[in-house]
């Protein structure tokens, strides 16, 4: 990742010249979320779909009720 | 008798008010006079509307003496963190730039406490824009902590928790993105509980993230919760993440046997490197529960620093999508801490923002299961360390605060992105003197259960009476 890309991509976002003085420290912080957030390697369906949250809360909320 | 009044518990005036003790004038009275003796020392308001709340009290004294006793906030003084908007009020949002912003709605909370005749004596301090869970803002200055004034509240609803400990107000509305309901109150030693995701209406808040935002409670006990929770939950065409089916909360049903109920403690992280002192108030408050029928089962927890990155993905993402217009126009009117936090967002790419968010239904299940069919409740510290110091956060004069935000946000952040609810609540003090909470974690829904586990255990211990020992100013410099 470019830290200068990403300055002139956040500039273009913005529409407005932002100063970036940290992009290289930014870039290495993302870098690091990558790297933290272990993403599974498995392609996601539509049941990982963002908009399935609020139906994997009501069954993560059953989950091990019955074991009581 | 003012102070008798204003060390009462929201449940207590609510009582003595249905009973006649007392009138809300009366306690709205002796809210404002401690207002006026320690908000400036604490720092935790940034408007009192005295006038208001006394013209809200009359009218609430009247309805009560003709019997239209609207429910258990009726005639009861509150305040809310300074981000729920009303028509035609400007809220600061912790922000010199909330004077640029004229609301055309009111909050979906505030009308929901206006319903039932609860009573605002002002709105409280937060910071800047809601990001970052210390309670410093460079433009409204720090909020301090009623235990100890150099050390900080938390945040991000830093007035709230020091307004309801320093008993300025019988409870508040907060928000909660990474821990800001849950990190003020624990740190200053009340109730906070971090509602499901979708279990309260966002609309007419202002948005700090929408995929991690929660709205909810802080009290000086479970049972002050539950009632403000009651009052504020609830379907809201306005806020389509309020649809999902579930079973609302009930105070009066608090105390039921909890015979039989597992809470989990982690056996594999978090109480490792945790300081001894709350290493041991953790222990003495399991024992409590185990005292009250609990059986306490030692769990594995999946890995949660993983669980931790993706929030901070989803955070920053959605915080640089809402400021991108406003921080690119008035770049200068926002703080340091503010601007660099919401400025890491801009350099998060769209598939990796949306990995993130693709990601939380499988994460949250195989939480869930790893979890939640062992036990039915989760015990973690608030914080493995004590409360921070305001100088320990300092970003002008230190590089180390990243770290030291790190490690206050470890055990409250990753729980937003799992969606599930949450309390903080005291369990013992620091040598120096602070309040040291216990956060329980469970399933989505369960704030019937969590509240229950709180109120029983305040039933039994005593942490929640203490009083931080405040000095009014004249008492200090006659």
């Amino acid at each position: 990742m470019n830290p200068e890309l990403i300055r002139l991509c956040a500039e273009a976002f913005y529409g407005h010249d932002v100063p970036m003085p940290r992009a290289t420290e930014l870039a290495e912080e993302v870098f690091r979320l990558v790297e933290g957030a272990q993403f599974d390697a498995a392609l996601p369906g539509f049941e990982d779909s963002p908009d399935r949250f609020l139906a994997a809360l009501l069954e993560a909320a059953q989950i091990g009720i019955a074991s009581r | 008798m003012n102070d008798e009044l204003s060390a009462m518990t929201l449940a207590q005036v609510s009582q003595g008010l249905e009973d006649g003790e007392f009138s809300s004038v009366e306690i709205t009275s002796a809210c404002l006079e401690r207002i006026e003796a320690f908000g400036p020392q604490l720092n935790c308001f940034v408007e009192v509307t005295a006038d208001a709340a006394m013209a809200q009290a009359t009218l609430a004294d009247d309805q009560l003496r003709g019997g239209h006793r609207k429910g258990a906030l009726h005639g009861i003084p509150l305040a809310e963190k300074d981000m729920f908007v009303r028509v035609g009020r400007r809220s600061s949002m912790g922000s010199k730039l909330g004077t640029k912003f004229m609301p055309t709605v009111t909050a979906t909370v505030l009308r929901s406490l206006d319903a039932v005749g609860a009573i605002s004596v002002g709105r409280l301090h937060m910071t800047e824009f809601a990001a970052g869970p210390t309670g410093q803002n460079e433009y409204l200055g720090s909020c301090r902590n009623p235990w100890n004034a150099d050390h900080i509240s938390g945040g991000s609803s830093s007035g709230s928790g020091s307004a309801v400990a320093a008993r300025m107000v019988y409870g508040s509305i907060g928000s909660d993105t990474g821990g800001s309901i849950r990190l003020p109150a624990g740190m200053c030693g009340v109730v906070g509980l971090k509602p499901t995701h979708g279990l309260v209406s966002r609309h007419g808040g202002m948005p700090r993230c929408w995929s991690l935002d929660v709205f909810g409670p802080i009290a000086r006990t479970a049972l002050d919760c539950a009632l403000l929770l009651e009052a504020i939950e609830g379907v809201d065409p306005d806020d389509p993440a309020t649809y999902a089916p579930h079973t609302s909360v009930r105070a009066s049903q608090l105390g039921g046997s909890l015979k039989g109920i597992r809470v989990g403690l982690p056996r594999n992280c978090f109480l490792s490197d945790a300081a001894p002192e709350i290493v041991h108030a953790l222990e003495e408050a399991l024992a409590a529960l185990r005292e009250l029928g609990c059986t306490v089962v030692p769990v594995d927890l999946p890995a949660t620093a993983p669980i931790y990155a993706l929030t901070q993905i989803v955070n920053k993402a959605e915080a640089a999508a809402l400021h991108a217009k406003w921080i690119g126009t008035y770049y200068d009117d926002y703080g340091l801490s503010a601007r660099s936090r919401i400025e890491a967002g801009f350099h998060i790419p769209a598939p990796l923002y949306l990995w993130a968010l693709a990601a939380r239904p499988k994460v949250l299940r195989a939480f869930a299961e790893a979890v939640f069919t062992r036990v039915d409740a989760l015990m973690l510290p608030l914080l493995t360390e004590p409360v921070p110091s305001i100088a320990e956060v300092d970003m002008t004069a230190s590089a180390d605060v990243p770290a030291v935000i790190n490690r206050i946000t470890r055990c409250t952040r990753w729980v937003s992105y799992l969606g599930l609810p949450a309390i903080a609540a005291p369990c013992g003090f620091s040598d120096g003197q602070l309040p040291i909470s216990f956060q329980l974690l469970g399933r989505p829904y369960a704030e019937q259960l969590l509240l229950d586990l709180v109120h029983q255990y305040q039933s039994v211990t005593a942490w929640h009476r203490r009083v931080p020992p405040l000095i009014a100013r004249q008492e200090v410099c006659p």
